[in-house]
């Protein structure tokens, strides 16, 4: 008998017994220190291009937070080398550090990049540390690398349908909510139920060879954090509605919750987006 | 009380005269002798005829016995009142009241209780058997709190085994790995013994005759597993008349028919299909799907050719269908499961009995299997590892008392498969014991992790034949079984890339038994035994086209004392030697998959067994066991995947009266091993924290305590009989740690507790 039949089993257990919504709403709920994600611009980039990173890291005990980046030059299974998760520092060359930095993608050969994922796509990985005066966080970033075009596509425009560069995509508004900067006024008990809107040109069209269904649309996932009240769903597709109800760890009247929604498509883009609610 | 249905076929005037009461049948001395009393006695409930039941008249001074088919005619018996007495040693004696007439035949059908045939008995405590072995008999098993009176559940209340998570069905013995035991069906091997791990039996219980777990050590008919050996016998189909059964419960449906046509034929037909689809949504949560599915046949043909030739068709298979879709509670994206699994068996049976007291049984067999079809949908990622297996085997055994001092066996053990392996996986592919993992093991896909594709098959063909003598010397005290199979394994792969390979295994193997007096006995075995890797693990792409088969040796020693005829003590100590185990490469320049791993198993078990005893039959079972594992060399020894230090299981059944029946089980076992989380980082693109593991199987869950109850209540009317039955697990709802769940960033640790406090509630009708 395989494991996944006991697998199977316990989810059966987990799904009877205590998995209950308000454990699955523990990850949108933010305290202290909390790498939210990370963005490249561009985020699939070949060796030599100059590529932006921005960590969006926040701590609600509101202490001074440094970053540091660094690359994982040890051979990839698609996910980070293990050697450069453990804590040694072994294999890891330095980018940079700051929220924000930039750096020029050293030439890369495919055993440091290791196969390709589900989506047909490379990447290398980017260690992200963050600290504040009392604690730390450790991320990874896993950067595009378009080292080969993908079959029938070229490496360099122009581009056929499906064969481009993967780019960012981008949240517009979201619904019902006012954009960043004006605060929502909220109570205690009140349910939102919001939208993340989506630039049209966020879901790209790409390739996936050897599949029965080759050309596949991004598939953007939203991901909602708050450091107050609860969310049912944790993530949610990428418009579909998500709802936050102000119901625990509620700040004093007066006092600011802070919303931010990050966006991901399936090759590495992301986006977010930060709101704040004044609680009367 | 007996009940008694009497026949007249007609009413005469002599008869009302004389009818009316005792009393005045005194007053008249005339003695008449009425027609023949003609009966026959069957058992209440099944309306089995019951041969060798004396029947005795009034004071006994006229008796006869029943023949073979519980009939009899007492001829000459004096008009009037008479009271029948109903007496043999199977059925509770009944005394039944007859109005005998004259001119007027008597015809009278008297149903009895038939004692409970419980045979608890140990298959294997005669001198000329194997040396280590433990039968159980499935209406004894039928009883056992916890297992819901599904026979193959019975067999994990053994010593040996280590007791599954989630009462599930996996059959770890001795410390083995789980696919290192080999589960038999007459003889034929089937891939699995259960549905979705542990929830019922694929073999309908109520056409099983015995169960039988050999734990090693054990014979030369059977190789190709490190482990132990699962045997499962059917037996023929009633032919004393139709009978069958239906049951229904929250779990499944089930069903029996089976009859004799003629005096040489019978047929069995049984079923089973799962129910519990329909009641699970009550319990899940939003957002999640779980949809399983399950149903199994059975079609038994038997057919008597002669006195010395018996002829068997077996048809049977299960299949599993499972759909789950669950949120990842580490916030990843929602997963979709689709399992489907089944098997089907074909099988012909001819077993010749030679005038000398040889016998030859030849089984050929067919059948097809898919022992595991996993898809996964996760994202826009989507994945699958479909095995299928189209399979052939032969056995063969041929069985020579020479004389009383000496036995012969020898035969063929052949199977052979065409094996399809299609996956688009993680390149890591399915979980292998020794792996880190999530809970229990289980990964699931990444879709950020590296995808490959396959599609391989591979033909197998392993022949294997086997000789054995028995020397029993010194009046049988002493009994010696030098054995001797000589295992040949081969591998050709077609696709993608042709390869073969093929190993000629010598498997040399001795059992002793001594006899020390009436009441003790010591026995020893020592065999070598081989196992072909997985056949998936021959990919090119997922594992290692030059893999060779795994060894063990198993060394076996233990002492017998029959301390009354009904109570039989046993213990034993054993230690197994595991080599050339398939292990994961490492190097940088190792294949994905290697053998070289090496394992040792030591400890040792005692078993106090009370057969039916005034209404109670129970065991106590331990087992003190420690399983480790070294998966390179240089590497330290690690626990076993399910290394359970102390097994302990007790468990009784009592029969009350008015048809009432009460058992318990309660176990006690070591907590299994597992592998902790040491710390974690978030992965961006999967939005998920990815954990970093500690060394594997380093830490170990609380130990495990747990009271199960079950009562039946049979009411038996004469054709037919009804069962209700509730049966209770985890009476004093103990929480039992079956694995670890972590917080969303695995800071914070839980236990995911076992099945809470579960009533089963169930009916059964048997005619």
């Amino acid at each position: 008998m395989r494991a996944h039949s006991l697998m199977l089993i316990a989810v059966v257990a987990a799904l009877a017994g205590g998995c209950t919504e308000e454990d699955l709403s523990d990850a949108s709920f933010v305290s202290g220190l909390r790498i939210l994600g990370a963005q490249a611009e561009p985020p699939e980039a070949m060796p030599g291009d100059t590529v932006k990173l921005t960590a969006w890291v926040v701590d609600t005990k509101g202490g001074n937070i440094d970053v540091t980046w660094s690359a994982c030059m040890l051979p990839s299974n698609g996910l980070a080398n293990a050697g450069c998760t453990d804590g040694s520092g072994n294999g890891l060359v330095a980018l940079g550090s700051g929220a924000t930095s930039s750096f020029v993608v050293p030439p890369l050969d495919a055993d440091t990049l290791g196969p390709t994922d589900a989506t047909a796509g490379v990447y290398l990985p980017i260690v992200i540390h963050a600290s504040a005066p009392d604690a730390s966080a450790d991320a990874i970033y896993r950067l595009r690398i378009r080292i080969s075009a993908p079959p029938g596509c070229t490496l360099l425009p122009p581009y056929d349908p499906g064969c481009a560069p993967n780019h960012n995509p981008s949240i517009d508004r979201i619904d019902p909510l006012l954009d960043e900067g004006t605060p929502n006024v909220t109570h205690e008990g009140i349910s939102w139920a919001m939208i993340a809107r989506y630039s049209a040109d966020s879901a790209e069209e790409y390739e996936i060879p050897s599949t029965t269904q080759p050309i596949v649309f991004d598939r953007l996932t939203t991901q909602w954090f708050a450091t107050a009240g609860t969310f049912p769903n944790q993530p949610v597709g990428g418009t579909a509605v998500q709802k936050l109800t102000m119901d625990r760890a509620l700040p004093p009247s007066g006092g600011t919750i802070d919303l931010w929604v990050v966006g991901h498509d399936d090759r590495g883009g992301t986006t977010m987006a930060h709101r704040i609610f004044i609680l009367q | 009380m007996s009940f008694v249905r009497l026949a007249a076929r007609h009413v005469v005037l002599v008869a009302a005269l004389l009818a009316p009461t005792a009393a005045r049948a005194q007053w008249f001395p005339i003695v008449v002798e009425a027609q023949p009393l003609v009966g026959e006695v069957r058992g209440r409930g099944d309306r089995v005829p019951q041969a060798n039941i004396d029947v005795l008249v009034d004071d006994g001074s006229r008796t006869i016995t029943t023949d073979a088919q519980g009939r009899f005619v007492l001829e000459g018996l004096p008009v009037g009142r008479h009271i029948v007495h109903f007496r043999g040693a199977d059925i509770a004696p009944a005394d039944e009241e007859v109005w005998l007439r004259v001119n007027l035949p008597t015809v009278m059908t008297v149903f009895v209780d038939v004692k409970p045939r419980y045979v608890s008995r140990v298959k294997g405590r005669t001198v000329l058997s194997d040396p280590i072995e433990q039968t159980i008999s499935s209406e004894e098993i039928r009883h056992i709190a916890g297992t819901q009176g599904d026979t193959l559940k019975a067999v994990q209340n053994l010593p040996g085994l280590a007791r599954a998570p989630f009462n599930g069905g996996l059959l770890a013995v001795w410390g083995s790995a789980l696919g290192d035991t080999r589960v038999y069906a007459d003889g034929v091997y089937i891939p699995t013994l259960y549905h979705f791990g542990g929830l019922r039996s694929t073999v309908n219980a109520s056409l099983v005759s015995s169960l039988t777990l050999l734990p090693g050590g054990y014979d030369v008919e059977h190789g190709r597993g490190l482990g132990g050996v699962v045997e499962i016998e059917t037996r023929a189909p009633r032919s004393d008349g139709i009978h069958g059964f239906a049951q229904l419960d929250l779990v499944d449906a089930s069903g029996l028919i089976e009859g004799g046509i003629g005096k040489r034929f019978s047929f069995g037909a049984a079923f089973r299909v799962s129910v519990l689809e329909f009641f699970l949504p009550y319990f899940l949560a939003e957002r999640t799907r779980f949809e399983p599915k399950y149903w199994d046949y059975q079609l038994k043909l038997h057919y008597k050719a002669s006195p010395r030739d018996d002829l068997d068709l077996f048809f049977f298979g299960s299949d599993d269908e499972l759909q789950v879709g669950l949120v990842d509670t580490t916030g990843g994206p929602f997963h979709e499961f689709d399992q489907h699994t089944y098997f089907h068996r074909g099988l012909f049976r001819w077993q010749h009995r030679f005038a000398g007291g040889a016998t030859f049984t030849v089984t050929p067999s067919f059948g097809y299997d898919v022992p595991y079809s996993l898809g996964v949908t996760v994202g826009n990622g989507t994945y699958n590892n479909t095995d299928g297996q189209l399979g052939w085997a032969l056995r063969a055994i041929y069985h020579l008392p020479i004389s009383r001092t000496l036995r012969f066996e020898g035969g063929l053990d052949y199977e052979g498969t065409r094996f399809t392996l299609d996956a688009r996986q993680n390149s890591t592919g399915l979980y292998r014991e020794g792996d880190t993992g999530d809970f229990l093991g289980y990964t699931a896909p990444n879709p950020n992790e590296a995808v490959l594709n396959d599609h391989t098959i591979v033909y197998t063909n392993h022949v294997a034949p086997f000789v054995a003598m028995t020397i029993a010397l010194f009046h049988q005290r002493l009994v010696v079984m030098p054995q001797f199979r000589l295992e040949t394994m081969t591998f050709v792969g077609t696709r993608a890339e042709s390869f073969k390979s093929s190993a000629v295994l010598p498997e040399p193997r001795l059992a002793v038994r001594v006899k020390l007096s009436s009441i003790v006995s010591l026995q020893a075995s020592v065999g070598v035994y081989h196992q072909a890797p997985g056949t998936a693990d021959f990919s090119r792409v997922f594992g290692n086209a030059g893999l060779e088969p795994e060894m063990a040796i198993h060394y076996v020693a233990g002492i017998e004392v029959k301390a009354t005829p009904t109570l039989h003590i046993e213990a034993q100590g054993f230690y197994k030697d595991l080599r050339n185990l398939v292990v994961r490469g490492v190097g940088p320049d190792d294949p994905l998959l290697e053998g070289g791993g090496v394992g040792r198993v030591y400890g040792g078990e005692i078993l106090a067994r009370q057969e039916l005893w005034k209404n109670f039959f129970g065991w106590v079972s331990y087992t003190i066991m420690r399983s480790e594992r070294r998966d390179h060399p240089g590497d330290p020894w690690r626990v076993f995947q399910y290394d359970q230090t102390h097994i302990l299981t007790l468990l009784g059944s009592y029969k009350l009266p008015h048809g009432f029946q009460v058992g318990l089980r309660f176990r006690y076992v070591t907590g299994n091993p597992y592998t902790p989380v040491t710390r974690a980082y978030y992965d961006v693109n999967s939005y998920a924290y990815v954990p970093i593991y500690g060394a594997p199987y380093s830490s170990r869950l609380p130990s495990f305590n747990q009271l199960d109850i079950r009562a039946d209540k049979t009411f038996s009317f004469n054709a037919w009989r009804l069962t209700l039955y509730v049966d209770i697990q985890n009476i004093y709802n103990s929480t039992s740690a079956e694995g670890v769940v972590y917080s969303y960033d695995y800071k914070r640790p839980e236990y995911l507790n076992g099945l809470p406090f579960l009533p089963v509630v169930g009916a059964r009708a048997e005619f």
